[in-house]
């Protein structure tokens, strides 16, 4: 139990620092709650940044589809998720 | 005997007289020029202080906290050091390339602060004078148009349009690129890029455009050389051959559809880096001071094999593998002395043994005269690099050192950074393209001066032994038989002369690095005249040497904004003969006083006492220089009886 709880932090974590390191934000500031609302550099051209930085960190293919919708830490999260990481 | 001229003996001691006052009354229009020209060239000129490239970033997370890191440091830096502005103008969104292009170009020595005009925004951002764009006073300009983005519908439309039609609607998007140059050429001497037109890639057009002459390829292609015709004819616009860039990285996977739909972005992610790269090499390549020098390791470099172990049979050279490896490096390394780069070796091997395997080895595509310097000995290489750089009188930084030998290489970068190095792959295969790869040789356009600079030092060699026979120094200038010609600025010296005002360092009495729209000014204006002169002598012509540029301070005042000559024709009394060429230019539009102006620079002090030796008045001076004058109705200069004048062209209008 307590073994996938930490595999789940070193998820998250790695996906707020990405996070932070994209939309050039400090770590803090990264929160689970951290989203297009609350970050104000978190626009169309840095999502293109956010792919990019997606794939090469985590080798995974994200669509189109998927690509739009990545508006929160949440959400890339799940994606990550969805593509079998954990 | 008379010392030969051009080196100073002993410091000019004298109290600082009350400066002069430029008198007031200047004309509007000159007054303008004199203003521009002053402020343009003050510019910085970028040294590749590195001796090698530094890691790429590994992903493209890397690059967007390198840039944020170097953009810091930017914002940091003293007003002294400031970051090559580029503005950047796209039909796509460009933005996304921030990062890449500032860390790209800082691997290449070069600090760079890119702005982005408005998505798809050119004639709005470059038209205004006030326009954002301008109000920066970028360096340089990137115009980037691409077929795609500017006529979407070209290649679908294309069976229906007809030949003439098609090549239209290509010159319509060319004529605008060229009208866009030549609009910024208006508004600021920035060195501009503009792009040419990236065919389509295979998978669009097919695999049988290419046998239609009039179809899409073919009439893309012929566009670019249009392209680059019309840009040829205008002062520092450069095609940035973005057709190139693509076909190389591959036109099918150049693009990412995803990104283009998300934001419009116009590359994949590895491409970003790759045109970002791209646009680095061009920027560093026309704004730092150039490589000139190809040094050369001789062991396992330009042969395989030691030829200390057993004299020439030691030598692996020839037409078959591994000595066709090291055949081909050397016609490789002659391709680059034919563009106009010198050869020196420096070799660590007894010098016998070298000179015999230089003259007769069978198999050896470079020869002894190819080489500008030889060093071979057993010292150490920087010390081998110094000599070489003090013989050919070039800058340390206009050295490229090539050994294959990783220890040779280090403590040449630990010595001498200024020094470019090649970082030669282990296996000789990879010589070639490790060469081709070095951004350091990579030269903006190539003149037809450049070329002929290699022979030009073995014509030297002719000269030195007249020197040795003659015997005094005057008679050896008198049998040289020069004869120097003189002319003022036109459009076949222009380049040139720009040139020589970037590259001259030691005798170049103010240092003024004109742009070349600058020179053009100059050369037009009224109260002003840009001038030449070109020197050959029995052994060949040396070319292009002196240039000269004198304005009209006030009245009867004219002043010597820029004087400088080529090293290579020191000590043969052409700087009198050019002087008194620039006095008599200046009278004839009515100078009755010329007054001299020395800056003082890191390399200039072997002109420090020019004026003061040939008989000008001293006016004022301090850490920065000095002032003089002549009285040109009373003391004329006069031409020196021992050098053949011709006049070139019409005389300067006045």
């Amino acid at each position: 139990m307590s073994e996938r709880v930490s595999l789940a932090e070193g998820l998250e974590d790695r996906a707020r620092r990405l996070v932070s390191e994209v939309f050039g934000v400090p770590l803090a500031t990264v929160t689970l709650e951290a989203s297009q609302d609350s970050i104000e550099s978190w626009d169309s051209l840095n999502m293109v940044n956010l792919v990019m930085a997606i794939e090469a960190e985590f080798e995974v293919s994200v669509s189109i589809d998927e690509a739009v919708d990545l508006l929160s830490v949440k959400l890339i999260l799940a994606l990550l998720r969805e593509k079998g990481l954990s | 005997m008379r010392r030969p001229h051009g080196w100073p003996i002993g410091g000019v001691r004298c109290s600082v007289p009350p400066n002069v006052q430029r008198p007031t009354g200047l004309g509007v229009k000159r007054s303008e020029i004199l203003q521009k020209v002053a402020k343009d060239s003050n510019e910085a000129v970028f040294r590749m202080t590195r001796a090698s490239v530094p890691q790429a970033p590994e992903k493209p997370a890397g690059y967007l906290r390198r840039a944020r890191e170097l953009e810091a440091e930017f914002a940091a830096r003293s007003e002294g050091a400031r970051a090559v502005r580029l503005g950047v103008l796209a039909s796509f969104s460009a933005d996304l390339l921030r990062p890449f292009l500032v860390v790209e170009a800082d691997r290449l020595g070069v600090p760079l602060h890119p702005w982005f005009g408005g998505f798809n925004q050119f004639e709005q951002v470059v038209f205004g004078s006030d326009s954002p764009l301008w109000t920066q006073r970028p360096d340089a300009l990137w115009i980037a148009m691409r077929l795609a983005d500017v006529d979407p519908a070209f290649v679908d439309e294309f069976p229906d349009l007809g030949v003439e039609v098609a090549a239209e609607r290509l010159g319509v998007i060319r004529r605008r690129m060229v009208a866009l140059a030549r609009a910024a050429r208006e508004h600021s001497s920035a060195t501009i890029l503009v792009s040419n037109l990236a065919p389509p890639p295979l998978a669009t057009v097919g695999l049988f455009d290419a046998g239609d002459p009039n179809g899409i390829t073919h009439l893309v292609t012929a566009e670019n050389r249009a392209l680059a015709r019309d840009l040829c004819a205008m002062a520092d616009v450069h095609v940035f051959d973005f057709a190139g860039v693509v076909a190389d990285a591959g036109a099918g996977t150049w693009s990412d559809d995803r990104f283009w739909y998300m934001a419009r972005a116009g590359a994949s992610a590895s491409n970003q880096t790759v045109l970002a790269r791209c646009v680095a090499r061009s920027l560093s390549a026309l704004f730092r001071s150039p490589a000139k020098c190809l040094v050369l390791d001789l062991d396992n470099t330009l042969w395989g094999g030691v030829l200390g172990d057993d004299g020439l049979a030691s030598i692996i050279l020839g037409d078959d593998y591994p000595g066709s490896v090291f055949k081909d490096f050397q016609q490789a390394l002659l391709g680059y002395r034919r563009r106009g780069f010198l050869l020196a070796l420096a070799s660590k091997n007894d010098p016998g043994q070298v000179r015999e395997a230089l003259d007769d080895h069978p198999e050896m595509v470079l020869r002894t005269d190819h080489f500008a310097a030889i060093e071979v000995g057993w010292g150490p290489k920087p010390a081998s690099l110094r000599r070489i750089a003090e013989k050919l009188n070039i800058g340390l930084d206009a050295l490229v050192f090539v050994d294959d030998n990783p220890v040779e290489r280090a403590t040449v970068k630990a010595e001498l950074p200024m020094v470019g190095v090649v970082e030669l792959p282990n296996e000789p295969i990879g010589y070639v393209a490790a060469l081709r790869a070095f951004e350091a040789l990579d030269r903006p356009r190539l003149l037809a001066e450049d070329r002929s600079r290699a022979g030009f030092y073995v014509d030297e060699a002719g000269r030195q032994e007249v020197r040795e026979a003659a015997p005094s120094v005057e008679h050896f200038l008198a049998d040289l038989g020069m004869v120097a010609r003189v002319g003022a600025c036109d459009a076949g010296t222009i380049e040139r002369i720009h040139q020589l005002v970037h590259k001259t360092n030691q005798f170049n009495l103010t240092t003024r690095r004109h742009k070349l729209e600058n020179l053009q000014r100059l050369a037009a204006a009224p109260g002003a005249a840009v001038l030449w002169l070109r020197l050959g002598d029995r052994f060949g012509d040396m070319g292009l040497v002196c240039v000269g540029i004198v304005t009209c301070a006030a009245g009867d005042l004219w002043e010597i904004d820029t004087l400088l000559m080529s090293c290579r024709v020191m000590g043969r009394r052409v700087e009198d003969a050019f002087l008194a060429y620039l006095a008599e230019r200046a009278a004839a539009c009515g100078a009755r006083h010329l007054r001299g102006v020395y800056r003082k620079t890191a390399r200039s002090t072997p002109v420090r006492d020019f004026y003061s030796e040939r008989g000008f008045t001293l006016v004022s001076h301090d850490e920065e220089g000095s002032v003089w004058e002549r009285d040109l109705a009373a003391a004329p200069l006069a031409w020196p009886a021992i050098i053949y004048r011709v006049d070139v062209g019409e005389s300067v209008p006045g």
